[in-house]
């Protein structure tokens, strides 16, 4: 499996995140039918508390990292730390792009959305519990569990990925 | 109507006998048995003992015939369950596994490597009763399902030793449970 490491920037990034090789990045998932494919880009980000548990959040559809869709006009760091404090009430900054990957989910109505996907450290700088959306369970996990129990396996990845080059 | 199917993904399937001992009741547990056997999980099958006790110095032994088995529960399971148990640098021990009986009398479970010998029994159970804590009870991220059995009296016999804490009697719900019970049906689930 190749890794994509690097800081990602900003410039490339406001591009719509199409300025990147995304063929060069690990794919994950695959397309099924002939339904219509849809990009979007999408950034998560690792928030590890002072035990060294990582945070996950659990909503309808499944166990995820922290984050989703960028907006338009939004670079991928703002919308990790949006995301960040919507699902989880967690006000943080956010550090280094640590991965990229992409993965492909299949909607109910055919469309194949491709998820190109930025990975990125965080620092917790404090908590807003009540800027939490309904319907989002956060967990605290060891990230060997995490990388088990995530939902997309290219989150799965970007875990062990991201924690295989921390303790190397 | 609720759909027949749980909507959430299966992790492992199989059995997670306990069995805790105490000599205060509960208040301080003195030795901790967690047996698995795993039926089907990414890693594969097998068995794995998972022990803490006044018999190991309060050191903890794992004892498996899939290692593999062993660490992936570990680090799925057990680090949400009892984080000492998933603890990555202790060695799995090579051991073979059988069982005898049923709870209507006495179940025992055997564990042997080659330098250990240990005999988990389980007798004197009551009333069976289905646990059912899907993913988010207990601040808990997976969930889990499985038949209990729960025995008023256990012992573990480890090299002709005995552990001489004894199991206590808890409520699981409204039910009556133990600190030492037959877990059998065992199937826990993340959401998909």
């Amino acid at each position: 499996m190749p890794g994509v490491v690097g800081n990602v920037g900003e410039a490339a990034l406001e591009a719509g995140s199409a300025a990147y090789d995304w063929h060069s990045v690990p794919h994950f998932g695959s397309r099924a039918g002939v339904g219509c494919l849809v990009v979007r880009p999408s950034a998560y980000g690792f928030a590890v508390d002072g035990e060294g548990r990582l945070a996950v959040v659990r909503d309808a559809e499944g166990m995820f990292l922290p984050g989703g869709g960028i907006e338009p006009g939004e670079t991928p760091e703002a919308a990790v730390a949006r995301e960040m404090l919507e699902e989880c009430g967690l006000v943080i900054e956010v550090a280094a792009c640590v991965a990229k990957a992409v993965q492909l989910v299949q909607a109910e109505d055919g469309t194949t959305i491709e998820k190109r996907s930025f990975f990125f450290e965080t620092r917790i700088d404090g908590s807003r519990p009540a800027a939490t959306l309904p319907g989002h369970q956060t967990f605290w996990i060891a990230p060997p569990s995490a990388a088990e129990l995530l939902s997309h396996e290219s989150q799965a990845w970007a875990v062990r990925d991201w924690t295989s080059r921390r303790s190397s | 109507m609720t759909p027949p199917v749980d909507p959430n993904a299966v992790l492992m399937t199989g059995e997670n006998s306990f069995i805790r001992l105490s000599h205060d009741g509960g208040k301080t547990p003195s030795d901790r048995f967690s047996h698995w056997r795993v039926l089907w999980c990414p890693s594969g099958a097998g068995h794995v003992l998972f022990a803490q006790s006044e018999l190991s110095s309060g050191q903890t032994r794992i004892f498996s015939d899939n290692a593999a088995v062993a660490r992936w529960l570990q680090r799925t399971i057990e680090t949400l369950l009892f984080p000492a148990f998933a603890d990555a640098n202790v060695p799995v021990i090579s051991a073979q596994f059988g069982r005898s009986g049923d709870p209507r009398s006495t179940a025992v479970e055997t564990i042997d490597s080659a330098a250990d010998r240990i005999r988990m029994t389980w007798y004197d159970c009551i009333e069976p009763f289905v646990l059912n804590a899907p993913p988010g009870f207990n601040n808990r991220p997976i969930g889990v399902f499985s038949t209990f059995f729960p025995a008023r009296s256990a012992q573990v016999e480890w090299n002709g030793r005995f552990a001489t804490g004894q199991p206590w009697a808890e409520m699981r719900g409204d039910r009556q449970g133990s600190s030492a019970c037959l877990a059998w049906s065992e199937t826990w689930v993340k959401p998909r």
